[in-house]
């Protein structure tokens, strides 16, 4: 993505967009907070990650 | 009517005698000549299994090298910030205090979407077509008035894998 607007930067094109990846992924955020903010929130799914 | 029956006529002759030649010669014949193969337009020669370094003229299965599905698509140059999931939980915090719409936008680029959950508000974009969706995306996300796009995949690390493919 960040590729993307890198590429078309170059042509004029300003973007306000930034782009993130969320350190740790969904894992770290299910380690942090469980369910907090999860939609469709399987616990026995992440047991195998403990 | 009469002048496409005609046409069809023409045709089915020279299918046939495709399919004559080729039942005549026998696989083997082709398998010791594969120049033969190539008079077949239905099949060309460079899909035809043949091993031309083997002295016994055997037919060998297709080479098929197992790649990583990434591997067509163009290098990633660019290596965005991470953010922390305390940050994330911040934006949302902020969310519902402020009077504008929402200006971040995660994606969970994970192609077995939706597995044991996803962070809300979430759009599932599988890293596996994000390069053919970046256009589009990048359109919305600025009509959208969107100001940060926030990945993940399920890793901890965002090192190898899927969540790489879509920075």
């Amino acid at each position: 993505m960040q590729d993307y607007i890198d590429d078309v930067a170059k042509f004029g094109r300003k973007s306000e967009v930034k782009v993130f990846t969320l350190a740790g992924g969904i894992k770290g955020w299910v380690k942090d907070f469980e369910g907090a903010l999860v939609d469709g929130f399987e616990e026995k799914y992440w047991e195998q990650f403990k | 009517m009469t002048q496409f029956t005609g046409q069809i006529e023409a045709v089915i002759p020279a299918i046939q005698s495709q399919i004559i030649q080729e039942s005549l010669l026998g696989s083997a014949a082709l398998a010791r000549d594969p120049s033969l193969r190539t008079r077949n337009k239905y099949c060309p020669p460079n899909q035809f299994p043949y091993n031309q370094t083997s002295t016994q003229n055997i037919m060998i299965e297709p080479e098929t090298k197992s790649q990583e599905w990434w591997a067509s698509f163009p290098a990633v140059r660019s290596t965005p910030p991470s953010i922390s999931a305390d940050e994330v939980m911040k934006l949302f915090d902020d969310m519902d205090i402020t009077p504008t719409p929402r200006t971040f936008l995660l994606v969970d680029v994970r192609r077995t979407d939706w597995e044991g959950g996803t962070i809300r508000t979430s759009l599932n974009l599988p890293a596996q077509s994000f390069y053919q969706t970046r256009k589009t995306l990048f359109d919305l996300l600025e009509r959208g008035g969107f100001k940060m796009v926030i990945f993940y995949c399920g890793e901890l690390s965002f090192i190898k894998g899927q969540g790489e493919r879509t920075r």
